[in-house]
């Protein structure tokens, strides 16, 4: 049986976002219903919460310095209050009952993973390629993406981000609709310089990699149990220093090239920061003393504006994370998606009656290798026999044990076996077998060597 | 299945008495220690550090004052060059202030990193620095891993100290300076909202301390957890799973522990529930002070609308900056123990040292070492691996020593070279303890090549000189290849000894073979010209007469100065002057092979034993 790679996903950085999202929520569907009721409250939370800052506060103004009503501004500041302290309670109890729903998901999901290592069909677990998908699953679906809450979390971020932008939008085109237009020309101005300065760090990034690796390097050297003959008996310790210094200084020439970017691109967007301001206070201020709009609205739009330039510039940055973690996430479904081992025969085998193993012809090879393992074995087990089986490295010993026990199928020919007694014992090993087991069947009788070690 | 759930327990106990200890050093004095580091290592960041703080400070106040100031326009004169002046010096005050902190800031993490590493060096230069001694022992090794541990990362330990000192400091300065803000108007509000502040503390501490409670009771849990799921998913039990179909009864243990955890869980989140609520009380109180003194002040006329504001974002500022502050002690105390573990690292004793260096007189002379009743036992083990050893090493004698695994060759040979200091009795070399003498330069009478040969991921050339390039002798590592075999293929490297060993550094480094790197290792002990030769089984690999050749090669390449050859193979060692036959720390037989084997004695009954299997294998 040769085996299948799991299909690569499309070399589209946002390709894995529906398939994950669609295999994870169908895991937690089946196991904990009410997790999706507090995803989505959270969702609604996040959207709409900071409308009670923006909206409230524009009519405690108003009426501070209008009617002055001391019952209306009492109520007022017991809604603003009141409405904070709720939120603050809700999503108090929220975050508690998403984590005892998400949990049993979380626990699914470990679960089915050591269940799917465990069922796996033998050969995948011989297999290097199987064993890095498994790595990759494990810490995919653990750290790197904080697994069904990461998901969830950066999903409701999105969600929430553009529900408090839309909000926003709809304040400001309201009262000034112009402002919508000024903020945008500002926001696109901040995703470019952003967008560049990412493509620019990534430069230095990849360069950091090789950097990183003599880190790991020349401190696990200065620390190395290992080195402390050599380097206390030859003196080296000299030379030593003088290599982790000259890293600390190379490493501090690259840095200084990625601090120096990066302060060119802060200060970029520290100026754009406060071109908005000014235009923001200018511009409001200029239609408060036209008479368009009252203090209250001024502070109103001012928050709207922030609230609204901060959810839109997030916005890409929470989508290119979502897909990120789910990027992450897919290692897990490739990794699900390996064969589980094969159980067809459905014979059960009668324990009491006498038995005999016998091979016929049988050849074997690995799914990864072209050459054979086992060519034509022929050999029969009776009941009760002790077999010896010994041979050179790679003669093919542990490959017909694991063929006797069926972890593997013979390629050709075909093994077969009647009953089955407890009386059979069969040794395999290249040297240190004992001869009073020896009944040996294949090569030349290997001498006992090696008393020590 | 009981005994494993107490052998965890056990560990668990044992674990949590050793949390029990004092911390070593206080909050401050490690506070004090990172802002010394600072200083040691890159006076620039002191001054970077204090200009970050006062415009982080400036870029707090820029926000809270500016809005008042065009809001105070726009209701009273309201005139739209001012408002627009203000707006324009709103947004360069702005510039100003954040530019320039973040600037620094940026800055100051880069440095950060550079310190910390500075601070690996030092630690690890203090490892190497150690009696050879200590690196075998466990409880140096424990303190030196949890020492790292403080170094390992951006965000926790000395560089997470750093930060939260940074930012500390910050806050501070923006609290003092907006709490005096306000306090001009009203002194008892801003004490209402610090004492709220520090209720929440209080709590946090509180919860803090139950959760970890929590946990401490759920390691034994989540370590069986650990297990469990790292078994289920070891390929390497594959086998086992399948044949013994573990399968239902690993997945019963683990949904076991699960749910035992989810328990324990349950807990800790009611827990923070409980916290988070109790914060939601006090921020409801603060903000109904707030804004029942504020509306106060305006019905009475006292304020306008503009200072309702910018009150309103002062005592904002002020409780932000107060709850980073608290927070970013808590950080610093938190990451106390590992910096504590560092600097104790740091203060345990460098190597014990006699101050004189070894005459030159001695090489001349011809060295002759002599044991006096040595012991020897490991640090933290109760058998000693030598026992009362005495005898002589003649100047220019080849000896062997021999003996079965653990009979304590090794050891001899590490307390000969002072890797190791005798637990008792003494050695001298040419009548003077060898304890009264330097140990750089009692090192220096030593060539050595060992069972486990290491290379360096540096040039060739520094391989075998093991010095820095500049003080390397080029001719002498040409000539020391030559002698070790290894000169062709090095010639054949393209950099030829310039070229870079191993792969870690350089991509393009070149790796060695097993017997390569034997040569290597001769290469090393013959540029070193030592007068004292030591091969410690650098041939373990090698069968017993490929052994023998490789021995008397080296022997004759290093006619005339002392040798000590260890094996375990006594066919070997033959043609040493002298065999010295350990077994259970104690040389039972000395004398050359002649005369060894005409005792008839132990020596004579292992040569035996062991040549039958040499003659065996030799006809496979």
């Amino acid at each position: 049986m040769r085996m299948e790679q799991p299909k690569e996903a499309k070399n589209n950085r946002f390709a894995n976002i529906l398939p994950v999202m669609r295999y994870f929520y169908a895991v937690a569907w089946r196991t904990s219903k009410p997790y999706f009721l507090t995803v989505l409250a959270d969702m609604l939370m996040k959207g709409v919460s900071p409308f009670i800052n923006i909206i409230l506060p524009k009519f405690l103004i108003d009426e501070l310095i209008g009617l002055r009503r001391v019952d209306v501004l009492v109520w007022l500041v017991a809604a603003i209050v009141l409405a904070n302290a709720a939120v603050y309670v809700l999503n108090n109890f929220l975050s508690y009952f998403q984590n005892r729903f998400r949990t049993p998901i979380d626990n699914q999901i470990t679960a089915m993973l050591a269940e799917k290592a465990m069922n796996l069909d033998f050969a995948c677990t011989e297999n290097a390629a199987v064993l890095t998908q498994l790595e990759k699953a494990k810490t995919g679906i653990s750290w790197y993406s904080g697994g069904v809450g990461g998901l969830s979390g950066a999903l409701t971020s999105v969600v929430s981000g553009t529900i408090t932008m839309l909000g926003t939008v709809f304040i400001l085109g309201m009262l000034s609709p112009l402002l919508i237009a000024l903020l945008f020309v500002i926001i696109a101005g901040s995703v470019w310089i952003t967008y560049l300065s990412e493509k620019q760090q990534a430069k230095f990034m990849k360069e950091l990699v090789g950097v990183n690796r003599k880190f790991g390097y020349y401190f696990g050297l200065v620390k190395g149990f290992q080195y402390g003959k050599d380097i206390r008996l030859y003196g080296a310790d000299a030379l030593v220093l003088d290599r982790t210094d000259r890293y600390i200084r190379e490493d501090w020439t690259q840095e200084q090239g990625l601090i120096r970017l990066r302060q060119k691109y802060t200060l970029i967007r520290t100026g754009i920061n406060a071109v908005q301001q000014v235009l923001l206070y200018g511009y409001l201020g200029l239609r408060v003393l036209s008479g368009a709009i009252g203090i209250g609205d001024f502070q109103m739009l001012i928050s709207s504006a922030v609230s609204f330039t901060g959810s839109l510039s997030g916005l890409l940055g929470q989508v290119v994370s979502l897909a990120r973690i789910c990027d992450f996430m897919n290692d897990y479904r490739l990794f699900m998606q390996y064969p589980s081992e094969q159980r067809e025969g459905t014979r059960s085998i009668d324990m009491t009656a006498p038995h005999t193993f016998s091979f016929r012809d049988v050849s074997f090879s690995y799914p990864q290798s072209e050459a054979l393992s086992l060519k034509h074995v022929t050999l029969d087990i009776p009941a009760g026999q002790k077999l010896s089986i010994v041979g050179l490295n790679g003669a093919g010993k542990t490959t017909f044990i694991k063929l006797l026990m069926r972890l593997y199928d013979p390629t050709g020919g075909r093994s077969s076996w009647t009953g089955w007694t407890s009386g059979s014992t069969i040794w395999s090993s290249t040297a240190n077998c004992s001869p009073s087991y020896s009944r040996t069947t294949a090569c030349s009788p290997s001498p006992l060597r090696r008393t020590s070690r | 299945m009981k005994g494993w759930g107490s052998l965890h327990g056990n560990r668990h106990t044992a674990k949590r008495e050793k949390k029990k200890e004092k911390p070593r050093y206080s909050n401050f004095s490690n506070v004090g220690f990172v802002l010394q580091a600072i200083r040691r290592y890159d006076k620039a960041l002191v001054f970077l550090l204090i200009v970050n703080i006062l415009f982080t400070t400036m870029g707090s106040f820029v926000p809270v004052v500016m809005p008042k100031l065009i809001i105070d326009e726009l209701t009273g004169a309201g005139s739209p060059v001012y408002v627009i002046g203000l707006s324009v010096a709103f947004g360069l005050l702005l510039l100003i202030a954040n530019g320039v902190s973040q600037c620094a800031d940026i800055s100051i993490s880069g440095r950060f990193i550079a310190v910390r590493l500075r601070l690996i060096a030092q630690s690890g230069a203090k490892f190497m620095g150690m009696d050879f001694q200590n690196l075998e022992d466990p409880k140096v090794l424990d303190l030196s891993q949890k020492a790292d541990r403080a170094t390992n990362n951006n965000n926790e330990g000395l560089e997470g100290i750093m930060h939260r000192v940074q930012w500390g400091a910050g806050r501070l300065v923006t609290l003092l300076s907006v709490a005096a803000v306000i306090a001009t108007l009203n002194p008892l509000l801003l004490l209402a909202f610090g004492a709220l502040l520090l209720v929440n503390f209080a709590a946090s501490t509180y919860t803090r301390k139950k959760d970890k409670k929590v946990w401490d009771e759920l390691a034994p849990v989540n370590r069986k957890l650990w297990y469990l799921e790292q078994t289920a998913k070891d390929f390497s039990y594959g086998k086992d799973v399948r044949l013994f179909a573990m399968r239902e009864f690993l997945h019963g243990r683990l949904e076991g522990e699960q749910r035992r955890q989810f328990m324990s869980f349950v807990r800790l989140w009611k827990l923070w529930l409980h916290n988070g609520n109790l914060m939601a009380a006090t921020s409801l109180l603060q903000e109904v002070l707030l804004y029942a003194w504020l509306c106060w002040k305006m019905l009475d006329g006292a304020i306008g609308i503009g200072d309702f504001t910018m009150y309103a974002a002062a005592i904002r500022t002020f409780s932000s900056a107060m709850g980073g502050l608290l927070d970013d002690i808590s950080a610093v105390r938190q990451q106390n123990e590992v910096v504590c573990d560092f600097r104790e690292f740091l203060a345990y004793p460098d190597r014990t040292q006699g101050s004189l260096p070894v005459p030159d007189s001695a090489m001349s002379d011809g060295l002759c070492f002599t044991f006096e009743h040595v012991s020897f036992r490991y640090p933290g083990q109760e058998a000693y691996a030598l026992r009362d050893v005495s005898f002589t090493i003649r100047p220019g004698e080849r000896l062997a020593v021999v003996g079965l695994n653990g009979a304590g060759k090794t050891t001899f040979i590490k307390l000969l070279m002072r890797l190791y200091e005798p637990t008792q009795g003494r050695i001298l070399l040419n009548g003077v303890d060898v304890a009264s003498y330097d140990k750089a330069s009692y090192y220096r009478l030593f060539s050595a090549v060992f069972q486990d040969i290491q290379m360096f991921a540096f040039t060739v050339a520094e391989n075998v000189s093991m010095q820095a390039y500049a003080a390397t002798d080029m001719d002498r590592v040409h000539a020391s290849l030559d002698k070790a075999g290894l000169a062709d293929k090095i010639a054949a490297l393209p950099q030829g000894i310039d070229q870079t060993v191993l792969k870690v550094i350089d991509e393009g480094g070149v790796e060695f073979s097993g017997g390569e790197s034997q040569k290597l290792a001769l290469a090393r002990a013959l540029y070193k010209n030592a007068p004292v030769i030591v091969l410690d089984e650098p041939t373990a690999a090698l069968d017993a007469l490929a052994e023998e050749r490789l021995y008397r090669q080296f022997d004759s390449l290093t006619r005339g100065k002392s040798a000590v050859y260890i094996s375990h193979r006594l066919a070997s060692t033959q043609f040493c002057d002298r065999i010295a036959l350990f077994e259970d720390g104690r040389i039972c037989a000395i004398g050359s092979h002649q005369e060894l084997m005409e005792k008839e004695g132990r020596y004579a009954e292992i040569f035996r034993m062991q040549a039958r299997y040499y003659k065996e294998e030799a006809a496979v």
